[in-house]
């Protein structure tokens, strides 16, 4: 197998350019072919994982982009979902201290997306009955089952509403993007055909992000009284039980 | 939710033409249910553990046949075949019980970097040997026959010792798999490297065929000469299906599949471009205007 795993070697490091040697070897023109299906395959699949990123950058920028990380971070599976995984750290690298740093924060918001959209699936079955049957004094060392398909967000920036503007028109404006009055929490479910994004209270948020972290419902209840919150801990709860989103008791 | 535990027959896969059913058509599909007998599909894009993408292939195969049609194995890489990528695969088959399982006859991964391409195997004893061990791990996985597919290409190794015809005769032949005959492949390679598409096919032993592929390409032309390489953003051309009708008359009818993965058109169009396949295979006969 050494000959096949050298070919094999050689004829990669042609494809991906790594070696001028390597190149040189093959017919320009058809090398190329390999060169440019392992480019626009790569730069298609991060395309369809990153839609506003897309929109913000250009389809040009957003190329350039897409080869350079490849380049940097080659993909080590052959199910291209995965080669978006290792994005949001490449641009935080590449961009910390650039004007341009907020789309490694949009890649972030992003990929959380393709992650709720891929989670698994688990019926409603919330055991109201065994909640009942506890007596009351143990409800505050309750903890909480979340559905797989749901994440929580937390930016300074005002990203749903960039979300939300290509959602309905498809296109979105690049435009400097400050810091968000106030950070921005999101909850962000899988919904029939997509995804929901719900903007949450700071309270709300700190009260549902610790009960999916896997604190109790007392330790919930400081964080959300810690917040703006207009919900009572009940309230939240119930909210939340009849989405979907918090689906049992936890073991 | 297992296969065992889900209601509906699985549909069997019919020596007719089918489409690739791609994301883009999705909710036309479920909507209109159109009057074809199978659909195949790329395995990875519902490797998920939920979500829309299992919802729509849980309701395809209530009323379709389905291939499954990986592209991301790299079956042919010296690397270990990934535990994970089999894992989904054979969790996605359980699920589905397609009718055909089929891979391409390719590697794509050298220390574990990924092209993410179908790149061409060296035709060569070492790389026969090694490509039909892998097929036998992956059929002995899966519990099941694989279908390998013949791949558009567009260089050759210089220390290829046979044709890709021999390769992939002996791989079916050694390993138990069987042949996915990708017709516009043979015809995109034939012109690329300068053989005769004919001769390809009249070697191929009919009964290790089992699935035929129909295609688009795209002629590239500069001052070097014709290039065509293998897109599937366009109509089957007409050099591709009298290759296909001399295949057919020559392998008796198979499920055949029209692929088109990028530009693509119209549901409707799409399945008008299935029905010349069945017209020219006799299965349906042309409407006349």
């Amino acid at each position: 197998m050494r000959a096949l795993r050298s070919s094999q070697a050689d004829f990669l490091a042609a494809v991906l350019g790594r070696d001028p040697a390597h190149t040189a070897r093959w017919p320009h023109r058809r090398l190329a072919v390999y060169r440019n299906n392992a480019r626009e395959n790569f730069a298609a699949a991060l395309e369809a994982a990153f839609p506003l990123l897309h929109g913000l950058m250009g389809h040009d920028e957003f190329r350039a982009m897409a080869w350079a990380f490849q380049k940097n971070c080659p993909p080590h599976s052959g199910n291209l979902f995965y080669c978006g995984a290792g994005l949001t750290d490449f641009l935080f690298a590449q961009l910390t201290e650039t004007p341009d740093a907020p789309l490694a924060e949009v890649s972030r918001f992003e990929w959380l997306i393709q992650r709720v959209l891929v989670a698994a699936d688990e019926p409603a079955s919330f055991d109201f009955e065994r909640l009942a049957a506890l007596p009351a004094a143990q409800h505050g060392s309750l903890g909480f089952r979340f559905h797989p398909a749901t994440s929580l967000y937390r930016s300074a920036l005002p990203l749903f509403a960039l979300w939300r503007e290509y959602q309905h028109s498809g296109t979105v404006a690049r435009a400097p993007m400050g810091i968000a009055e106030g950070a921005e929490a999101l909850l962000i479910r899988r919904a029939s055909d997509g995804v929901e994004i719900h903007r949450l209270e700071i309270g709300e948020f700190g009260f549902l992000d610790a009960l999916m972290r896997g604190e109790c419902l007392d330790t919930a209840i400081e964080y959300a009284s810690a917040g703006d919150t207009n919900g009572d801990p009940g309230t939240l709860l119930s909210r939340w039980v009849s989405a979907g989103v918090i689906t049992g008791l936890a073991d | 939710m297992t296969a065992a535990s889900m209601s509906g027959a699985v549909h069997p896969v019919p020596a007719q033409a089918g489409i690739g059913l791609r994301a883009p058509h999705h909710r036309e599909f479920l909507e209109q249910r159109p009057e074809i007998p199978w659909v195949e599909v790329h395995s990875e894009n519902f490797f998920a553990d939920g979500g829309r993408q299992i919802e729509v292939i849980d309701a395809v195969r209530c009323n379709y046949g389905i291939s499954l049609h990986g592209v991301g194995l790299s079956i042919g890489s010296t690397d270990p075949l990934s535990s994970l990528h089999l894992q989904n695969l054979k969790r996605l088959v359980d699920r589905v019980q397609p009718a055909l399982v089929s891979e391409h006859l390719s590697w794509s991964s050298v220390d574990g970097v990924f092209t993410n391409d179908l790149l061409p195997m060296p035709h060569t004893s070492e790389a026969l040997t090694h490509f039909s061990a892998r097929v036998s791990e992956v059929q002995d996985f899966l519990q099941r026959q694989i279908l390998i597919e013949n791949v558009s290409s567009y260089l050759r190794f210089p220390e290829d010792t046979m044709t890709e015809w021999q390769f992939l005769t002996e791989l079916a032949q050694h390993s138990g798999c069987g042949i996915l005959l990708d017709v516009n492949n043979v015809y995109v390679s034939a012109q690329n490297h300068g053989f005769d598409a004919d001769a390809y096919i009249a070697a191929i032993p009919v009964a290790l065929v089992q699935e035929i592929h129909l295609a688009g390409h795209t002629v590239v032309s500069d001052e070097d000469g014709e290039l065509l390489v293998d897109t599937h953003n366009a109509p089957v051309a007409d050099p591709v299906w009298d290759l296909y009708r001399r295949t057919i008359a020559r392998t008796g009818l198979l499920p055949t599949l029209i692929e088109w993965d990028s530009q693509l058109p119209a549901l409707d169009r799409l399945i008008a471009e299935a029905q010349r396949a069945d017209v020219i295979a006799g299965v349906r006969h042309a409407r006349v205007a």
